[in-house]
């Protein structure tokens, strides 16, 4: 930081070498004038932060001096070190110089270096406390509102002003509910978020002063200042136009896209099944071979198509999780009744191992039964014949000091192939959107759209759930994920009646 | 027995032609409109039926047709089968409150939209 600079002026040369002398060693830097004219001249080159003077001096006396520095210099700190000795005179002299300090001579050493240091403490906080008014005012993108807790705009800055098409005057006498609406569906006045919590961030409807609506997002937290006596509440406050329209486009894009994509494949794959299904006359085996490849990757177009829109619709909680109290073996077995049929097509052998009595979850039991498909579909199609894939639940703790809170109590799924596993490279890749291992794979294995994994992790972390995978190559994989078993009721049945599994079974074995 | 009468209502052409083509395999017997106004009509006029309906239509969309007609008592009974290219789940919802009776997302298996044909017009 720059060394602060004090400026001394007085007329008589003993005054000045005696505080020379007396300050060499303080940590700010001293600079001496011996007239008004000096000092200005010296003011206009420097940046000086505190001005001691004397103030009967020749040419320019130091009420003059003092009164020019304020018009041109006002950040600058100004003291009086003078012999006029009456009360009158000093009183006389803060007045109208509006000064700091006013030390009498013949000084005292100590009170000059105390009241010195004062003021360039306090030149130092004024020009703080401008920097940082000045930042808040001119923040280019961002909305700030002090508001009282009774709910009054106390302070904004420009950008305030500007997107509500208000003068300052205009907005301090208004109140936060005046510039903000909430939903519908929450009443309630908005400084009232933060009055039981210290914090509240949302999204808000912003009214401006000609009644037009934009879509803003606030972050407001409490400050307390003063021990605790005066608390107001500091908004921030962005305009998110923008992107609610870019939300909307890309939403508007993907309905498009999906609409554009699937006309045409519906009379395409419509015109090949006619043809494979021998409507139109007979065809040749090569015929029928590449009509088949044909149909393959017709339908592997739809199937991308249909997870990229779930996907998405998980992405913008457009999806809505049905929650109720389920039994997750039902889930489980359901889940496997479906792909048994394809494991024995490839002769895998499918075994289950699921505990009686596992407590109730609360879930999406289709969603959950989705992910367990698709994991088991996995591991149908990556794992060769006569090979094996184990789906196991059990119950677990999250952390074993964790036994008492009840929340850290989770469920885990796993399935475990013997099939061809994955490169450790890809492992940390396998959910993230549109990643394929075999893709990168010289081998050509199964098709899928790189998006599965992802929606099965949308899924789970909706549910509070984690999900990870192990895998070795050449030996096999191990997705697993857990679902917390007390899950946040939001939908609160409230009927108090404990619903029981219907598979109370030990081990099930399957196949 | 005559022909089962079945009205297709879709704007595109090449999936008219190819629906067309297998359902007269299967003896039944075609009709076709290619915008939701043309839909009403022939619907009332020549009372089909199944209808398979697509819901992006020209003039009115599918979903007016479909409402039109189930909260009609002179045509209630006809079987609608909505067709769709549109697939987010609230397509689906909207769906469900126009009173059809099956909704069947783009592309479709040919083998399925005969079997949820054939058990409507069983039923009858």
């Amino acid at each position: 930081m720059e060394k602060q600079t004090v400026l001394f002026v007085d007329d008589e040369t003993n005054v000045l070498n005696s505080l020379k002398r007396l300050l060499h060693t303080e940590p700010y830097r001293c600079i001496f004038a011996q007239n008004g004219q000096e000092a200005i001249e010296i003011m206009e080159k420097e940046n000086i932060h505190v001005i001691v003077t004397d103030l009967r001096m020749p040419e320019m006396d130091g009420f003059t001096l003092l009164s020019r520095i304020e018009k041109k210099f006002p950040d600058t700190i100004r003291l009086v070190l003078s012999g006029l000795g009456d009360k009158d005179s000093i009183f006389d002299a803060i007045d109208k110089g509006n000064i700091y300090r006013y030390i009498l001579k013949p000084w005292d050493n100590s009170e000059i270096k105390i009241v010195v240091r004062q003021a360039l403490e306090r030149q130092q906080g004024k020009s703080r406390e401008a920097l940082l008014a000045n930042l808040i005012e001119n923040a280019g993108h961002i909305m700030i509102v002090i508001i009282h807790p009774d709910g009054l705009i106390m302070e904004c800055n420009a950008l305030t002003r500007s997107l509500f098409c208000y003068t300052e005057k205009e907005l301090l006498g208004l109140r936060v509910d005046d510039l903000f609406k909430r939903d519908a569906d929450e009443p309630g006045k908005i400084a009232d978020f933060v009055a039981q919590d210290s914090s509240w961030q949302g999204e808000l409807t912003a009214v401006t002063k000609d009644g037009e609506l934009f879509p803003a997002a606030m972050v407001m937290s409490r400050y307390e200042s003063q021990g605790g006596r005066d608390a107001n509440i500091i908004c921030f406050v962005r305009d998110v136009t923008q992107e609610k329209e870019i939300e909307r486009m890309k939403s508007e894009f993907i309905a498009l896209t999906s609409h554009e994509m699937r006309t045409p494949l519906t009379s395409i794959r419509n015109s090949v099944d006619i043809i494979l299904s021998r409507k139109a006359g007979s065809i040749t085996a090569t015929q029928e071979k590449f009509l088949t490849i044909a149909e393959r990757n017709i339908n592997r177009l739809g199937g991308f198509l249909n997870d990229l829109l779930h996907l998405y619709e998980l992405e913008t909680n457009k999806m809505e999780l049905k929650y109720a109290e389920i039994d997750i073996t039902t889930t489980v077995m359901d889940a496997i009744k479906r792909l048994q049929p394809l494991a024995e097509k490839k002769s895998i052998q499918l075994s289950v191992k699921i505990p009686p009595d596992l407590p109730v979850i609360y879930a999406d039991a289709s969603r959950i039964e989705e992910v367990v498909a698709h994991l088991v579909d996995n591991a149908i199609k990556f794992t060769g014949t006569k090979g094996k894939i184990r789906v196991e639940v059990r119950p677990m703790l999250d952390r074993p000091d964790d036994v008492f809170q009840d929340v850290n109590v989770f469920v885990e799924i796993s399935v475990t192939d013997t099939g061809i596993g994955i490169p450790p490279e890809f492992i940390e890749h396998v959910f993230d959107k549109f990643y394929q291992v075999e893709a990168s794979m010289s081998t050509k294995r199964q098709s899928g759209t790189g998006l599965g994994l992802a929606i099965n992790k949308y899924i789970v972390e909706a549910h509070g759930g984690t999900i990870a995978c192990r895998s070795e190559e050449g030996k096999g994989s191990r997705f697993v994920f857990t679902l917390p078993i007390f899950h946040n009721k939001r939908e609160s049945s409230g009927s108090g009646k404990d619903y029981m599994p219907e598979k109370q079974g030990a081990t099930q074995n399957i196949l | 027995m005559d022909k089962k009468r079945i009205l297709i209502v879709d704007d595109e052409a090449d999936i008219v032609e190819s629906i067309k083509f297998s359902l007269e395999l299967e003896g039944f017997e075609c009709l076709e409109a290619n915008d939701g106004e043309e839909a009403l009509f022939k619907a009332k006029e020549e009372r089909p039926d199944l209808i398979l309906l697509d819901i992006m239509l020209p003039k009115i969309n599918g979903y007016k047709v479909s409402r039109t007609l189930k909260f009609d008592d002179q045509y209630k009974d006809i079987p609608i089968i909505m067709l769709t290219a549109r697939a987010q789940e609230k397509d689906i919802k909207i769906g469900e409150t126009t009173g059809a009776n099956e909704y069947i997302t783009k592309p479709f298996d040919m083998e399925e939209l005969l079997a949820l044909i054939t058990k409507y017009l069983k039923t009858e």
